[in-house]
């Protein structure tokens, strides 16, 4: 394990298109392009102290404020041990007497880390590592490779942005990244090899050890390849306190504010293990293993997402060693509702999954409700609103989760929670016209349209501190009684609308 | 931020003789316990305005330095001044600020009082300066309560101490037992008008309020205790722009007969965290430093720092070369405790004697003008309440701004401006790691908390992760390894 410093400030745009024209086959070869790397610490850039713009304050006496950045120390970090090669030792877990923390303020808790000099020095030298062990590895029931790439896409609106995306070999280079789909209980394992200087992955709202994290600062950034392993919990019958199947998405957690924005993102699904009790029918899923069941072909993931073109002009480690590059101001100019129909999703080629119009089910003609897992992918307030044909307000969503995790009843200990969505009393069930949510919250709404018709799916995005209204963007719902099959290109036109 | 429903200004209620300032008697000190016995005898909130201020009706323009000594302290009563002053953010930049402080300090102080040492005010009708409350209940060592013991049915997991530990609250905590009277006395250091206002702490969710102060003056605010919860008190002054150079604080109601819970009959924890966020923009603050008014419609905010209760990246994750500093942000910010298996149906069961199946409270408080998305890594959170409204556990609705209203599991809690919610960390074992790492584990297992509206992650324009972040932190047994 050691301490590595970012590269040189923010690389020009040309470098960085340069830099990456090739990064699809690096992986392949076994001279991985350590150019590409960050410099050890000594060549680090020296933090450069933000000058302040206000006016300093003139001291009455020797108690000045420290009002200038401290000395940088050694640039050498202390290095700090790598864990055992076969893992932490096991103890018996039954330990009787924990050892209470105890205050110590000589070193912070864990003892592993160091302090640092500066913002800029912890920004700069986050815990990387180049192929850290998985401890503890299991055989996976699902397992992918994850790599990454550079691509200029186009969007819906014709406009063509600097994207960076996460890809499997065998999918394309497009945007968001390949959709990930373990079921309960399996071991998931995720390869990771960032072909582009560090990265990591973060599973957003799944929840295993810190190694498991993919974030800097608690564990560790892959320099060369790691492989994160986590098992989703599975769920019980009408227990609130177990049960991982639902909507998450996985990020990069590397700069986040830029690496996120470039595209380092992708769709996270859970699905349930099957519980006694609750078959399942064909053609159908359950949105949780004690939830209601859905249609499988009319399931869908909406993401809204938005663009600074100013933020994909930046090169990776921008920002990291002190210097200014506004990226506390998004200032969004591109607004998008990605996602569309699972479904029907195509990895390939170098698109972004886009869709023109949605097909859901009309509520009770035989068919299992259409479920859309809705994720605010970008970084404003989103609110959503259902509109009838007729223009008015159409109270056809039902919320049944939230960020992964099912909506109950828990009013009374020991008794069994049932989900709003499967309580015998209506009045029990979440409908709404009208969604607000926040940055990388998610929702999973069933759709419950009463007749055939166009709907429409109004996405807002909202100022982050005014609270104004930015844009707005609009997806026709198509309900439909006798929705046809896959090839139905009416219902089915979900790719990139290119030009 | 009306003040419509704030109670009458009665400046000729006081007399001129209760306003006069009287230097304090160097070697008086106000930082322990401030024990005045029973309050006088104010009948109802009241203010003086510039009627009564010798210094507006002189026409002093400028007041700063004006205050040169605190108040004769009068008992019952806590004493804030409105100062101003430089602070030093997380890049070593300093940034010009206001706030409610406890001491009267000048511009170039080197130590300007911006935020209130946290101040209870008992039932007894005292004012107390304690960092941890309820008084007199055990510390605990760097922030962590330590467990009862080995949970022997659950490998790994503890049981929790029931009504032990006490909590540390950050700088600009005002503690209110229930049952209490609060009685400020606000002088107005500045050369500007200010005023306090507590945010739908009057019956009816109205504000509580000053009224306007005018430079040099000074106001009294006499209110009881409101229901039990968080309140944000500040200047609502050209919202909210006073706010943002720093004028707030918060106001937390406690049943000090039951004082390990959220609020009467709702959820029991082990130890609470009351987190403040704030978002500092610098252009803002230099205009109103310079004289000017800053004018949110055409200077609109840019925020380049962002704070968890005054502190932001490697400061707030207690990692700085400040030791002195960590220590406070590992007691007042940095979530950390055994972990322990509960049941949501029931935080708060007694499983043997003394202990406690539940988990913390994670109290957020936002007085800032961001809206914030505060992820947790490692755990979801289950949120009881908002602005101290309770949620129910059963029978929930979507309301007509598209929020659910039913306790629910979370991993982003949404925190806009103004906005509080009450959460329950349940610092339980992390679901989705293997069974093979966690009955391995030897370590504390560490993970982030940041807000997911990235911008909020930056300090000067980068430095990601140097902005509104903490670390939370299950201890292992086999602690420091
Ligand atoms: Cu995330
Ligand atoms: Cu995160």
């Amino acid at each position: 394990m050691r301490l590595r410093g970012w590269a040189a400030p923010s690389a020009t745009v040309v470098s960085e298109g340069k830099r990456r024209s090739d990064d699809d086959d690096k992986k392949k070869s076994s001279t991985k392009r350590r150019d590409d790397k960050s410099p050890g610490p000594r060549e680090r850039q020296k933090p450069k102290p933000s000058p302040s713009k206000s006016p300093r304050p003139q001291p009455s006496r020797s108690a000045t404020p420290s009002s200038q950045p401290s000395a940088t120390r050694s640039a050498t970090p202390s290095p700090t041990p790598a864990p055992g090669t076969t893992g932490p030792t096991p103890t018996r877990s039954s330990t009787p007497t924990p050892r209470p923390t105890r205050p110590s303020p000589s070193s912070d808790d864990d003892g592993e880390e160091r302090e640092y000099d500066s913002q800029a020095d912890f920004a700069s030298h986050q815990m990387q590592q180049d192929a850290p062990e998985t401890h503890f590895l299991e055989t996976p029931q699902l397992s992918v490779d994850l790599d990454l790439s550079s691509r200029d896409l186009r969007f819906p609106d014709g406009a063509k942005f600097k994207m960076w995306v996460f890809h499997q070999d065998s999918s394309g280079r497009g945007f968001p990244g390949p959709t990930l789909r373990p079921t309960e209980k399996g071991i998931f394992h995720a390869r990771v090899e960032p072909s582009m200087g560090p990265h990591s992955i973060h599973w957003h709202g799944m929840e295993p050890d810190p190694r498991n994290d993919g974030v800097g600062h608690t564990s560790f950034e892959i320099d060369d390849h790691y492989t994160y392993q986590w098992q989703p919990e599975p769920g019980r019958t009408h227990d609130p306190n177990y049960g991982a199947a639902g909507t998450y998405f996985y990020h990069c957690h590397v700069n986040t504010p830029l690496h996120a924005q470039m595209g380092l993102l992708g769709p996270l699904i859970i699905d349930p293990i099957e519980l006694p009790g609750f078959p399942v029918a064909p053609g159908n899923r359950r949105a949780f293993a004690d939830g209601p069941e859905y249609d499988i072909a009319t399931e869908s993931l909406i993401m809204p997402f938005s663009i600074d073109p100013r933020w994909h002009k930046m090169g990776h480690a921008a920002g990291l060693s002190g210097e200014d590059v506004g990226l506390n101001r998004f200032e969004p100019t591109h607004f998008y509702i990605t996602g569309g129909l699972l479904a029907q999703r195509r990895e390939t080629g170098e698109e972004v999954w886009a869709p023109t119009q949605l097909p859901i089910n009309v509520s009770g003609h035989g068919k299992a409700p259409s479920l859309m897992r809705f994720l605010d992918g970008n970084y404003l307030p989103n609110k959503i609103t259902f509109v009838n044909p007729d223009g008015t307000p159409a109270r056809i969503a039902e919320l049944v989760s939230h960020d992964g995790r099912p909506y109950r009843h828990t009013a009374t200990p020991g008794a069994p929670a049932i989900p709003t969505s499967m309580h015998p009393d209506p009045s029990a069930h979440l409908f709404t016209h009208t969604l607000s949510m926040g940055s990388a919250e998610r929702y999973d709404l069933l759709l419950h349209p009463p007749t055939a018709g166009t709907y429409t799916l109004r996405i807002e995005w909202r100022d982050w501190i005014t609270g104004h209204k930015l844009a707005h963007r609009e997806l026709p719902l198509l309900a439909s009684c006798v929705l046809k099959g896959p090839g139905n290109q009416t219902y089915t036109r979900l790719g990139p609308q290119l030009g | 931020m009306s003040s419509e429903n704030t109670p009458a200004i009665t400046p000729s209620s006081v007399s001129d003789t209760d306003s006069a300032l009287h230097p304090v008697e160097p070697g008086i000190n106000r930082s322990t316990l401030l024990k005045f016995g029973a309050a006088t005898a104010w009948g109802t909130a009241v203010a003086m305005g510039a009627a009564v201020s010798p210094v507006s009706a002189a026409g002093v323009p400028r007041a700063h330095g004006r205050f040169t000594a605190s108040a004769v302290p009068l008992p019952g009563v806590l004493d804030l001044y409105i100062n101003e002053g430089y602070t030093k953010m997380v890049d070593d930049s300093l940034v010009y600020q206001r706030g409610f402080g406890d001491r009267p300090t000048a511009l170039r102080d080197a130590r300007p009082s911006l935020r209130v040492v946290p101040k209870i005010f008992t039932r007894e009708g005292q004012v107390v300066e304690s960092r941890t409350y309820p008084l007199g209940a055990a510390i605990p060592p760097n922030g962590t309560p330590a467990p009862a013991g080995a949970d022997p049915a659950n490998p790994g997991q503890f049981f929790i101490r029931r009504n032990h530990w006490a909590s540390f609250f950050p700088q600009r905590t005002i503690i209110v037992e229930s049952g209490a009277t609060v009685r400020l006395r606000v002088f107005n250091g500045l050369a500007g008008t200010h005023q306090l206002t507590v945010a739908q702490a009057a019956h009816g969710r109205s504000d509580l309020s000053t009224g306007p102060i005018a430079p040099g003056g000074q106001a009294l605010l006499e209110f009881d205790a409101p229901y039990a919860g968080t309140y944000i008190y500040y200047d609502p002054t050209n919202a909210p722009v006073q706010r943002a150079l720093g004028l707030f604080g918060t106001i937390l109601v406690m049943d000090p007969d039951d004082p390990w819970r959220v609020a009467p009959n709702q959820m029991a924890f082990e130890r609470q965290w009351l987190w403040m966020t704030h978002a500092i923009d610098t252009t803002w603050a230099r205009i109103e430093a310079a004289g000017g008014t800053v004018n949110p419609l055409t200077d609109p905010a840019v925020p380049r720092y962002f704070m968890l209760n005054d502190r932001s990246g490697y400061e707030a994750l207690g990692h700085s070369p400040n030791r002195e500093l960590n220590r406070l942000a590992h007691e007042e910010s940095l979530i950390s405790g055994y972990p322990r298996q509960v049941d949501i149906r029931n935080f708060g069961e007694d499983l043997a004697l003394g202990t406690l199946r539940g988990g913390q409270a994670v109290r957020m408080v936002n007085p800032g003008i961001a809206s914030h998305q505060m992820h947790f890594h490692g755990n979801h959170l289950w949120t009881v309440r908002r602005n101290n409204v309770e949620w129910p556990r059963e029978f929930g609705h979507v309301d007509a701004d598209g929020h659910v209203v039913l306790q629910q599991w979370e991993d982003v809690i949404e925190l806009p401006p103004m906005d509080r919610k009450d959460c329950i960390i349940p610092l339980k074992r992390p679901p989705d790691a293997t069974d093979k790492v966690w009955y391995n584990r030897t370590e504390d297992w560490k993970y982030p908390m940041h807000c997911h509206a990235e911008m909020s992650q930056t300090a000067a324009g980068g430095m990601y992760p140097g902005g509104l972040v903490a670390h939370w932190e299950l201890k292992s047994q086999v602690n420091g390894g």
